[in-house]
């Protein structure tokens, strides 16, 4: 009975609690500040139509005006205004989320999903959208990526 | 009085959903600030990723067409001359949406009492070379004049993008189903332009003063028109190439001895098949190791999307622990 007793509590207490370790928020590691002036420019202008990224459902969703908004705008005033902060930072977030812990920025699906297949890019339904890894806006997504880039203005 | 004699190229409608560009500065205007497409035309082009107006006007039924037709037949049927000025016109055929305001097309918008839906209907176009290169001059068609850019009279319903590299529609007019408009062909030796055109035929927004425009319900038609250049050599016919499917010199024959083969005996029509395969064989591709990375790339899976199946992947790994077994196609180390 006793050595029943021990064993139990051997076994109980060897008994710890398991739990993924929670991965990095890329958003946490990523100039948001850097973001809004070089690159999501880029993503408003690329990516936000309403049959692409400006569409709530894809995995990179892009607020912009007059196409996809955070909140539903009652007219057309109220779809054409700037965006919110919060817009800004939901873009920002949404960009940031393809920054996988493990992957390399040159293995950035923002990057590669939207290269020529030519060029090491992946397939893309909207097709390919940067010219080469030369781009300017292939170039200034990768800096942002790599904590480089500056706003200039 | 000025004469369109010809029309030349009819294309079929395409169907597709997207965002409405009413007026023809929004082309320009930027897409973060102001709600513009920052100089994308969405006519279709290659520079573009062939991105065309259903980029927004998405789920369009395909009801309409459109044509476009130049008052010089020959640029169809013989090509185009070098620094020729062509008058061009664009045609969107079978409009359904918003006809019910097509009535009395001034009489309409938000300075009417009670409101009215217009009839806002939209184009886009841009010529470009074989390099997908925007070539030519391109200029609004005003009181049967070609108009520079610059130059174009408030009202015109065409607009040249800032770039001058595609025009649109300007807005106003409403109710227009025809745009006409200018194109000075380049120099010599520019070989064949192709037109990348698209069309919207709105349906004057969600029919109240909210949302004069949306791009929801609309229309759209997007179409390819090349025109040759006259006088120039065609270019030569695509030679070589091989595939592992067999060679052409292996198929000709399977298709020339098609005939005989069914008055043979089944023996030999056995022994001639076996040698149309051998033969065919000679078109099969031996893949060299250092070639293994090429076939490893994950474009290369029968996926149609392998970015999004790696993305799925990696998640997958995370939560189960595992990984591997998902039909890799080898390893890109040149391994044997």
């Amino acid at each position: 009975m006793v050595r029943r007793l021990h064993c139990a509590i051997f076994v109980i207490a060897a008994c710890t609690t398991v739990a993924n370790e929670p991965a990095t928020d890329p958003s946490t590691t990523l100039d948001e500040t850097v973001f809004r002036c070089n690159v999501e420019p880029i993503l408003a202008r690329q990516c936000s139509y309403l049959g692409c990224h400006g569409n709530a459902g894809t995995a990179l969703r892009v607020f912009t005006p007059g196409k996809l908004r955070a909140t539903t705008p009652a007219n057309i005033d109220q779809s054409e205004a700037m965006l919110s902060d919060a817009e800004q930072h939901g873009n920002f977030t949404s960009a940031a989320g393809f920054s996988l812990p493990d992957s390399s920025p040159g293995a950035n699906l923002l990057l590669l999903k939207s290269l020529p297949q030519s060029l090491g890019g992946y397939e893309h339904l909207g097709g390919a959208i940067f010219t080469s890894t030369e781009d300017p806006q292939f170039v200034a997504i990768y800096r942002w990526l790599t904590g480089g880039g500056a706003c200039t203005d | 009085m000025y004469r369109l004699t010809c029309t030349a190229v009819m294309i079929a409608a395409l169907a597709g959903p997207a965002r409405a560009f009413p007026t023809g500065d929004q082309f320009d205007a930027d897409a973060l600030a102001s709600d513009g497409a920052g100089g994308i035309p969405f006519d279709g082009a290659p520079r573009w990723a062939g991105h065309t107006c259903a980029s927004c006007h998405s789920n369009a039924p395909g009801r309409i067409s459109l044509a476009l037709e130049a008052d010089q037949p020959a640029l169809f049927t013989i090509g185009w001359q070098p620094m020729q000025q062509y008058h061009l016109r664009v045609v969107l055929q079978h409009e359904w949406a918003g006809v019910q305001y097509a009535a009395d097309a001034s009489n309409c918008g938000p300075t009417v009492t009670p409101y009215v839906p217009c009839d806002q209907n939209g184009f886009a176009l841009e010529l470009d070379d074989t390099k997908a290169h925007p070539v030519g001059t391109l200029a609004a068609f005003v009181n049967g004049a070609c108009v520079p850019v610059g130059t174009v009279p408030i009202g015109a319903p065409v607009r040249v993008l800032n770039d001058g590299t595609a025009i649109t529609h300007e807005g106003i007019p409403y109710a227009l189903t025809a745009w006409d408009l200018c194109w000075t062909a380049p120099a010599a030796g520019a070989g064949t332009i192709t037109a990348y055109l698209a069309v919207v035929d709105g349906n004057g927004g969600d029919g109240t003063i909210d949302f004069p425009a949306d791009p929801t319900g609309d229309d759209v038609a997007t179409g390819v028109v090349p025109i040759a250049e006259a006088g120039a050599i065609a270019p030569p016919a695509q030679t070589g190439g091989c595939d592992a499917t067999g060679s052409a010199a292996g198929l000709w024959l399977v298709v020339a001895a098609l005939g005989a083969i069914t008055r043979i005996t089944r023996f030999r029509r056995r022994a001639i098949a076996a040698l149309l395969t051998i033969v065919s064989l000679g078109g099969c591709v031996h893949v060299r190791p250092y070639q293994r990375g090429t076939l490893a790339r994950k474009d290369m899976t029968f996926d149609p999307d392998p970015g999004e199946s790696q993305l799925d992947l990696h998640m997958q790994e995370s939560r189960e622990g595992s990984a591997g077994g998902y039909g890799s196609s080898g390893g890109g180390c040149g391994c044997n």
